[in-house]
């Protein structure tokens, strides 16, 4: 009779207070999230990963080094599986206990350290070879007898490599656009709308390159306001849209004057990895009170229909 | 008898004949005054940094922005008290410190101009911001009609303590003029004029005075200053110089009187030391995590409740029986980075969903209603006739899905795209309007739940259907 009650207590408990189900996360970090390298022909370089399981399940982890390319103007990748394009350097793990695409595990809460080797042969053309290092996640091999999808997680770090025997591989930039955004060709813009601009860098050369430079903006009373271009890295054969930075944020190119008349100009300049003004633009523009001007304008007539129904309604 | 009172008189002026005539001969041989020392004397430096001073080492050349200094022959031999941000003086043109890279290196913000690249081209930076000088004391006798002079230790050499460059034996004048002497409020005994600001000249004292009228006073707290517009720069390290110990001036405070002689006097201490540069390396880094999502969770809106409980490996549909519903499931990705240019995370199937994980037969990727929809463009997909596989966005934190399931319609829709398929193509994933997070920005825990939407027809050959879907999270470049 005693043990009829204490089964249909557990039995209450477990009916009426299930236990609360949490569900589980897989998480994964990786450092350096991005290596820059400029490397001689015949030279090695090493460099440490740490690949961390913060999540709450062990994890069986392989990895692999692929080919990237720019996927937009906004430093995007597009991972291009085939690993011709890192001909002929050779990729390796320095570790003792695992190799490139060896499987391993990566219990919760640990860090698995890898030493990526980079062998640049001696006859390596002098070029940039853009890589990712990708740890990837093996996929349950049983889901059961049922419908389902399977998740795998895939992580990675661009790897930058410019091969070159003098560390000063040839750079070359091309202005592409530099632009007020909204505005085609006969700029004019209201006065209460801070401009933006449009600045867009080609490298033409055999190398990455950050542009290190600023955006001037100056106007006829000589009222002047500096914007600071965002260093972000431009890769060969691409083009990149620049952004501004302010006190260490990233932000619009955009001014912050809140109100502006009359005819600017604008001058972008620029040097690659280098402040100088090897590059320039400038661009003019006329900042006029538009919408204030409409607004009168408006007013004015709302005026004169007034006064025009009371001389009428007097009449 | 008594005296008349003619006789009191007489006698009374006598008395007072004899007193004053001793008072006046004491006046004809005065006692000497006794010096006294001046009281709770101080001087408040508002900016107690040494001065840097180095040079250039070896011949650099225009542009450079590297910068390497001397480490043996000027006062500071390495970079230790250089800050990010600080204006250096090279040669003859001001720079910015950009970072210091190691003891003897650092870079500035923009290269060296011509004429600033030679060898031992002389490197400060000035500590004048902020530094001036508040002297308080307490006068300690009456002196009248007299004056306070501030003795301030100076470089002898005439050219170099008032040449604006820091000195590492005493403060530069650094165009200090009488204008930027503050002298004390007016107060009983003292009546002060505008103060004066003498250069050291060869004396090795920088002077600076206040003189005033009246009877002066003791016990009165005076406060002065020196630097309004300009102040005095801050000595570079002496050449006994320990790091981390401050070096020690000075400051003699004396109340003079009108024939210019040292009535009180009193030193005052005055110490500088290197700043203090406080460093932390943040390292970057990228993390990425997938979460189970539990059922009856509307992130995608009601009309997509899901109907299942899904795990990071797993979004198990488990077995479809009603031919008539859509099947809804949510999964939650949340990414951190501190990279600078931000990240993206993309996605792939690696074929649609197969039975048993085959090729054929195979429930195919949604068209949505209107269709179609692919990997990048996005269709409602509402409607139930409409069969197949498909996938929508809802932003938990942030802002960085690509599009949400609430885009078109806010309440009765359901935005959806196909998952890129990797089998018909492998660089589907890749393509711009493909990926399904992404920011340009450092973010910290911007997360997105991923809904998932099956519908089977009711002819759909019976058995499992397999998949698998891959995300992958990388930095940008």
């Amino acid at each position: 009779m005693k043990k009829i009650k204490y089964l249909l207590i557990a039995f209450i408990l477990l009916v009426f207070f299930p236990q609360t189900v949490r569900a589980q996360s897989l998480g994964l970090g990786i450092y350096p999230p991005l290596l820059e390298v400029t490397i001689m022909p015949g030279k090695t370089l090493t460099q440490v990963y740490h690949l961390t399981n913060s999540g709450e399940v062990n994890l069986t982890m392989t990895s692999a080094i692929v080919a990237f390319e720019p996927s937009d103007e906004t430093g995007g990748v597009k991972i291009i599986e085939n690993t011709e394009k890192l001909q002929p350097l050779q990729f390796g793990f320095l570790n003792a206990d695992l190799r490139l695409g060896q499987t391993f595990s990566l219990p919760t809460g640990k860090t698995q350290e890898v030493v990526l080797i980079i062998k640049v042969p001696e006859t390596a053309p002098e070029k940039d070879y853009y890589a990712i290092l990708l740890f990837q996640t093996s996929p349950l091999a049983n889901l059961g007898g049922q419908s389902a999808s399977q998740t795998q997680t895939k992580i990675g770090s661009p790897l930058l490599i410019s091969v070159s025997r003098t560390g000063e591989p040839f750079r070359k930039a091309s202005i592409e656009e530099f632009s007020l955004k909204n505005c085609a060709k006969l700029c004019i813009i209201d006065s209460f709308s801070p401009p933006q601009w449009l600045v867009r860098i080609k490298n033409s050369g055999h190398s990455f390159f950050k542009p290190l430079g600023k955006i001037t903006l100056q106007g006829w009373l000589n009222q002047t306001e500096t914007l600071d271009l965002l260093p972000q890295n431009i890769l060969s054969d691409s083009t990149r849209e620049i952004q501004c930075q302010k006190e260490d944020q990233v932000v619009s190119c955009q001014s912050q004057s809140k109100f502006l008349i009359g005819p600017f100009k604008a001058k972008l300049e620029f040097g690659l990895d280098d402040f100088s003004n090897d590059y320039q633009k400038e661009i003019q523009f006329i900042a006029l009170p538009f919408k204030l001007g409409f607004g009168l304008l408006i007013l004015v007539i709302i005026l004169g229909l007034i006064k025009s129904k009371l001389v009428l309604d007097r009449d | 008898m008594g005296l008349t009172r003619s006789q009191w008189a007489r006698r009374a002026f006598l008395a007072l004949f004899i007193a004053s005539f001793f008072q006046g001969v004491s006046l004809l041989v005065p006692s000497k005054l006794g010096s006294a020392t001046l009281t709770a004397a101080k001087d408040q430096l508002g900016n107690a940094r040494l001065s840097f001073s180095s040079a250039l080492e070896g011949t650099h050349v225009v542009g450079q922005t590297t910068i390497n200094i001397d480490t043996s022959n000027y006062p500071d031999e390495n970079t230790n008290h250089l800050f990010p941000g600080d204006t250096a003086h090279i040669g003859s043109n001001n720079y910015t410190v950009g970072t210091i890279i190691d003891s003897d290196t650092f870079t500035l913000t923009s290269g060296l101009l011509s004429g600033d690249t030679s060898d031992d081209t002389k490197i400060y930076v000035d500590q004048d911001t902020n530094a001036i000088h508040t002297i308080s004391f307490t006068t300690a006798s009456f002196v009248a009609n007299g004056a306070i002079r501030i003795l301030v230790p100076a470089n002898a050499n005439n050219t170099n303590n008032s040449d604006g460059n820091p000195d590492a034996d005493g403060f530069d004048l650094n165009s200090v003029t009488a204008g930027d002497v503050t002298c004390p409020g007016d107060t009983t005994g003292f009546d002060f004029v505008a103060g004066t600001a003498t250069d050291a000249g060869t004396s090795g004292w920088h002077t600076f005075e206040c003189r005033y009228s009246g009877s002066g006073n003791t016990s009165t707290a005076l406060s002065l200053t020196i630097g309004v517009t300009q102040k005095l720069l801050n000595p570079a390290p002496e050449s006994s110089h320990v790091q981390g110990t401050a070096d020690d001036y000075t400051i003699t405070i004396r109340n003079l009187n009108s024939a210019y002689s040292t009535v009180d006097e009193v030193n005052a201490k005055v110490v500088l030391i290197e700043g203090v540069r406080v460093s932390a390396t943040v390292e970057s880094t990228l993390s990425f995590s997938i979460a189970g999502v539990s059922a009856g969770s509307t992130n995608c809106g009601t009309n997509a409740t899901s109907d299942v409980v899904t795990t990071v490996y797993s979004v198990p549909f488990g077995s479809i029986s009603n031919f008539n519903a859509f099947y809804d499931a949510e999964q939650k990705l949340t990414v951190s980075t501190n990279a600078n240019d931000g990240y993206e995370v993309r996605m792939y199937e690696d074929d649609e969903l197969g039975k048993g994980g085959a090729d054929s037969p195979f429930i195919a990727d949604t068209l949505c209603d209107t269709g179609p929809c692919t990997h990048i463009a996005p269709q409602e997909w509402v409607t139930l006739s409409i069969n197949g596989f498909g996938y929508s966005l809802q932003n938990s934190s942030g802002t960085d899905s690509e599009f949400e399931w609430d885009d078109t319609t806010p309440t009765t829709g359901f935005k959806a795209k196909q998952f890129p398929n990797y089998t018909e193509g492998s660089t589907q994933y890749t393509a711009s309007g493909a990926e399904i997070m992404s920011y340009n920005d450092p973010v910290d825990g911007s997360s997105v739940f991923v809904c998932y939407r099956l519908k089977v027809s009711g002819t759909q050959a019976a058995g499992d259907y397999y998949n698998t879907i891959t995300y992958i999270a990388t930095p940008q470049f």
